[in-house]
Order: structure tokens, then C-alpha cells, then sequence
């Protein structure tokens, strides 16, 4: 134990499960949980969908909700339930010196907008300078700044008031993976002593889902736990709208303040294996190994996509790095991209508070934990590239 | 020894390699040269028609082979070029850089080309969905990592040879 541990004092969670960390504690630790599913809307993709939130409990000024959409405002909520439960929220102190690392992709584009342009490219063949024309008349610029993936941060500091020193990582699950490693390694080494990290994702629009089905990533057909996709129809990633933030600080720092914790954030591995070329469960092997996981049974709480290669080599992974117990988080969340990895953690340092495990995530494929977690592991394998991996223990 | 460590006590960071690409060249030496000759690299934009845009002038890098390929395209040919120049410099030239890498870039975006493509077909799904009918069928990885943000560190990293996860930073 040591004053640079990193310790998780703060969690805010959204997803089709619900809003904040103990509703989805509640949720989840009741067995029989059945994962909330609308397979029409986007027919025949399946979305798990926001669930009903009453935005004015953390983004008090109309203004401030109006010039965001879905994406930043929950993200934007999210945050603010983390440092509401980190007891850090107004303190101006705190949030003064708070650092923040967000995963970002990017916001809502203007549906209309765009399929306004395809309708009158129909009869055009000057395309460029029809784009000119209706982007700069039809485009409004507050749709414009909701799109700006460094702005989720940006309406973070306005909002909360978190104004220390503030970065936006891109790159789907990766970019949570990175944010997370380094917002760790910041404190570990001394040079941050506070910091709120998370990111979100609004799966509820169709350029959201068009991101996943080019690459022939998306799960089509009847709806099944993310573990029992292999050979259905589709690529077999189902998404959800959702966000996770943490409040991540060192142990010195939630002592001195008198804060407690909900677990500690151990070692953190994060990767790039070549996905053209195999072996992509020995490279998983190896970042499970590089989290230090202890010897006999331990959860998972897993964020793998539901991506068929990528399922499948984290599978073969986690049954060979000993006695681990998956939860496959997206079964019941969807795919979060950007906040798959903080949300991850912050499964697994729910459990370790309220000392228990979860009962299987609505799949056959995943076994009872007995006793006390001591200790959970936490993973996000990129359906497309990234993969990462922590060991969250008891503080 | 001394001199390694800063009045903090920390490694000093020494720069050994710099690569640059503007709109007054590719490479310390050109824009060296144009920038001690008073020269601007801001002429009228070339690399798409500026009908109806209250912005004639700017910057632009109209001179590299991608320059009219789209903003991902040329996203990785600048960061390519000026990492390019910075790794021979500082004699990191054989592909296995082995070390990390960060890289700011801006948000990728699906051409719109690439766009009306799909939602011109003549397919016969309805408005937005009808985009994703097509992607389901395309099957064309270029344009799918046209939507990814990960893909442009990730594949300078392929290139160069870094060592572990890439990171993208989008702070403005």
C-alpha cells in the first residue's frame, strides 16, 4: 500500500439499465437481470437505448442542455454523477485542480441536414458546390459544435466547473483504455492527485450504427448474450447508449480529504495486436498476465463487443489465464465504444465495494462466483484494434 | 550528470528529430527558406471549390499526392511525412521506431464522396437506413476506417514501428 495508489472515489454510470452507480449495482446484483433491447427502431439491428433521464439534475441551465445533443449530454450527466459521488462536486478547490482525460468520438451530425444534400445530389452533379451551399445555409452551428469531439470535455469544465489541466483522447475503445492508463500513471507518478475520466456513446442515430456496419461489425436477427454470437447472422456487435466516468484519485489525496473509496485501480495493460495477423488470444494473455491477476477464482467483468474474431480469441484467453469468471458486460449495456473500458472498471470496483459478485449477466455460458471479491479484472479488446486490460482490488 | 535533470529533479527532454509539413512545403529546409524570405503560405483554396463561402483563403497543403482525397487521407500523409523526417533526423529510419506514440490529430470524417456514393445507389431502402444497407454490403475497408478515430495513429504505427497502444489526442 502506498500514498500513490490509485484509489476510485467517484462513479457515474448511464445506460439502458439505468442512471448512476447504484441503481446499476441494484440491477445487476439481482439475479435474472434481462437485458433492455429495442430491435425495432433500427430493425434488423438491435440498440440497447437511453433510458429516461431527467437532465436538469446535473446540467442545471437550459442554455447548457440546448447547444449539446444526446451524445455530449450524457456524458456530460455522467460526469457530474461521478463527482457528485466522489463528494467533489461545486468545490471549487477540487474542480480547480482537477485534471480530466475524456474519450471522445464524435457527436450527432444533422440527419436532415445530410439527407437534405443526398435528396438534391439526386439531380446535381456539382457536388461540391452544392455541400458549400447547404452546408453553410441549412447547417446550424449549435448542431455543428455538438458534433466537436473535444467538446464533450469543453461542456464538462463549463458545466462542473472542472478546470484543471484537460485532455480528449480518440480512438474507440482504445481511447477509454489510454484515458484510463494515463490518468493512473499521472497520479502514481505524482504529477495529478485528482482526476475525472470517462467518456460517452449515443448509439441512437444511424451514422452511429453506420460506423460499425461498414466494417460488417453489426449483430442482426434475434437478440443473444454477447458470448452466443458466433455463426448468427451479422458481425455481432449489438450497441448502447450509455457513459461511464470515474473519479480517480491517490490515496493520499482521498485520505487527506476524507473521502472513502470504492477499490483501488491496480495495474492497468493496454495493447495493439496486428489483427491481420493471429495470435490475438496470446497478446490478450499476455495483458491479463500484465495486470498481475491472483491466483484462484476470479470475475471478469468483460467488455468484449460481441465482434465475432475478437469475442472469440478473448474467450479463448480468459478460460486459459486461469479460474476466470466472465461477465460480459455488453450483453446487458450494448457496446459503449469510448466508455467500454471505464465502465468496465467501474462494474468490477461496484462489486468489490458492495462485496459481492454478480450473478451471470443473462448467459448460460457464465458460472456463480462464491465469497468476497477481493479483486475483479476489467477488460475492453477493441472490435476493430486496441485492446486493454485492469486489475481492480480492494482499496 | 547534472545537467540531465531540470530545477525539479526531472529528465531534461532532449528534441532529436523535427519533421514539418505546411502550406510553404514538406521539410524543415523549405519552410526554413520561405519563412526567412517573407514568404506566406496562405493562397486562394484549391483543394475544393469555394462557391458560396465567405472564406477564400487559407493555408491549404494542396501539393501532396492525397491533398484531394479526402481530410483522413491527407490527415495521415501529413503526419506520415513530418514523422518521416523527424525519425531520419534523429536516425530512427529502419521502420522499428519500438517507442510510443502520440499523435494530434482532428476527428475523422466519412468523405462526402464517398457518401453520395452509397446514398445514391440505387438501392431501395428509405432515407438514413438506407446508408446502412449499403455499408452492410460494401464491404470496403477503406471507407469503413474513414469512421474510425483509432486509424490514423494506428496506422502510422504499422508504418514506423512504434511500440504499444498509440494514443490520439483531440485537445484543441
Amino acid at each position: 500500500m502506498s500514498a500513490s495508489d490509485v484509489v476510485i472515489t467517484g462513479i457515474g454510470l448511464v445506460s439502458a439499465l439505468g442512471v448512476g452507480a447504484q441503481a446499476h449495482w441494484a440491477v445487476l446484483s439481482a439475479p435474472g437481470v434481462k437485458p433492455v433491447v429495442d430491435s425495432t427502431r433500427y430493425a434488423p439491428y438491435s440498440v440497447h437505448p437511453m433510458p429516461e433521464i431527467d437532465w436538469s439534475a446535473q446540467i442545471a441551465k437550459r442554455g447548457d442542455q440546448r447547444q449539446m445533443e444526446n451524445w455530449q449530454r450524457l456524458g456530460t450527466f455522467a460526469a457530474g454523477l461521478a463527482l457528485d459521488d466522489a463528494g467533489t462536486k461545486g468545490d471549487e478547490a477540487l474542480c480547480s485542480t482537477m485534471d480530466m482525460i475524456v474519450a471522445a468520438g464524435g457527436g450527432e451530425r444533422d440527419e436532415a441536414v445530410d439527407q437534405a444534400i443526398l435528396d438534391a445530389a439526386a439531380s446535381r452533379n456539382d457536388r461540391d458546390v452544392l455541400l458549400n451551399e447547404k452546408l453553410t445555409t441549412e447547417l446550424r452551428p449549435t448542431l455543428f459544435l455538438a458534433q466537436l469531439s473535444n467538446l464533450l470535455a469543453g461542456n464538462i469544465s463549463i458545466v462542473h466547473k472542472v478546470t484543471g489541466s484537460s485532455r480528449t483522447f480518440m480512438g474507440e475503445e482504445g481511447a477509454g483504455i489510454a484515458a484510463v492508463e494515463t490518468a493512473a500513471a499521472r497520479i502514481r507518478a505524482g504529477q495529478s492527485t485528482h482526476a475525472l475520466v470517462g467518456g460517452a456513446f449515443q448509439t441512437e442515430h444511424s451514422d452511429m450504427l453506420l460506423a460499425y456496419e461498414l466494417g460488417g461489425y453489426l449483430h442482426r436477427g434475434p437478440f443473444a448474450p454477447v458470448w452466443e454470437r458466433q455463426g448468427m447472422e451479422g458481425g455481432g456487435v449489438v450497441t448502447g447508449s450509455g457513459a461511464a466516468f470515474l473519479v480517480l484519485e491517490s490515496r493520499d489525496h482521498a485520505a487527506r480529504r476524507g473521502h472513502g473509496s470504492y477499490a483501488a485501480l491496480g495495474p492497468v495493460a493496454s495493447g495493439r495486436h496486428d489483427r491481420s495477423s493471429a495470435g490475438l488470444a496470446r497478446s490478450i494473455g499476455a495483458l491479463i498476465a500484465a495486470t498481475a491477476v491472483p491466483a484462484g477464482p476470479l470475475m471478469a467483468i468483460s467488455g468484449a463487443s460481441g465482434a465475432h474474431q475478437a469475442t472469440a480469441a478473448e474467450q479463448a484467453a480468459l478460460a486459459e489465464a486461469g479460474e476466470l469468471l466472465p461477465r460480459g458486460m455488453s450483453t446487458l449495456t450494448g457496446h459503449l465504444k469510448e466508455a467500454q473500458f471505464p465502465f468496465a472498471i467501474a462494474l468490477a470496483a461496484l462489486a468489490i465495494r458492495n462485496g459481492a459478485a454478480y450473478p451471470p449477466f443473462a448467459s448460460a455460458a457464465e458460472r456463480p462466483v462464491d465469497g468476497r471479491p477481493q479483486a475483479a479484472l476489467a477488460t475492453a479488446i477493441g472490435y476493430h484494434r486496441f485492446e486493454g486490460a485492469a486489475l481492480v482490488t480492494a482499496a | 550528470m547534472e545537467d540531465m535533470k531540470d530545477n525539479l529533479g526531472r529528465p531534461v527532454v532532449a528534441v532529436t528529430g523535427i519533421g514539418v509539413v505546411t502550406s510553404l512545403g514538406v521539410g524543415k529546409a523549405d519552410n526554413w527558406a520561405a519563412l526567412t524570405a517573407g514568404r506566406s503560405g496562405i493562397h486562394p483554396i484549391r483543394r475544393f471549390p469555394i462557391d458560396h463561402l465567405a472564406t477564400t483563403i487559407a493555408g491549404t497543403v494542396d501539393f501532396l499526392p492525397s491533398s484531394d482525397q479526402g481530410s483522413v487521407e491527407l490527415t495521415y500523409e501529413l503526419a506520415e511525412t513530418a514523422a518521416r523526417e523527424a525519425l531520419a533526423e534523429a536516425g530512427y529510419d529502419n521502420g522499428h521506431f519500438a517507442g510510443p506514440l502520440f499523435v494530434a490529430s482532428p476527428p475523422v470524417e466519412m468523405d462526402w464522396r464517398d457518401r453520395f456514393a452509397m446514398g445514391l445507389s440505387a438501392d431501395g431502402a428509405e432515407g438514413a437506413l438506407r446508408l446502412l444497407k449499403v455499408a452492410r454490403d460494401l464491404k470496403d475497408q477503406r471507407v469503413f476506417e474513414t469512421t474510425q478515430f483509432g486509424t490514423i495513429a494506428d496506422r502510422l504505427a504499422d508504418r514506423f514501428g512504434t511500440q504499444g497502444l498509440p494514443i490520439t489526442l483531440s485537445t484543441a
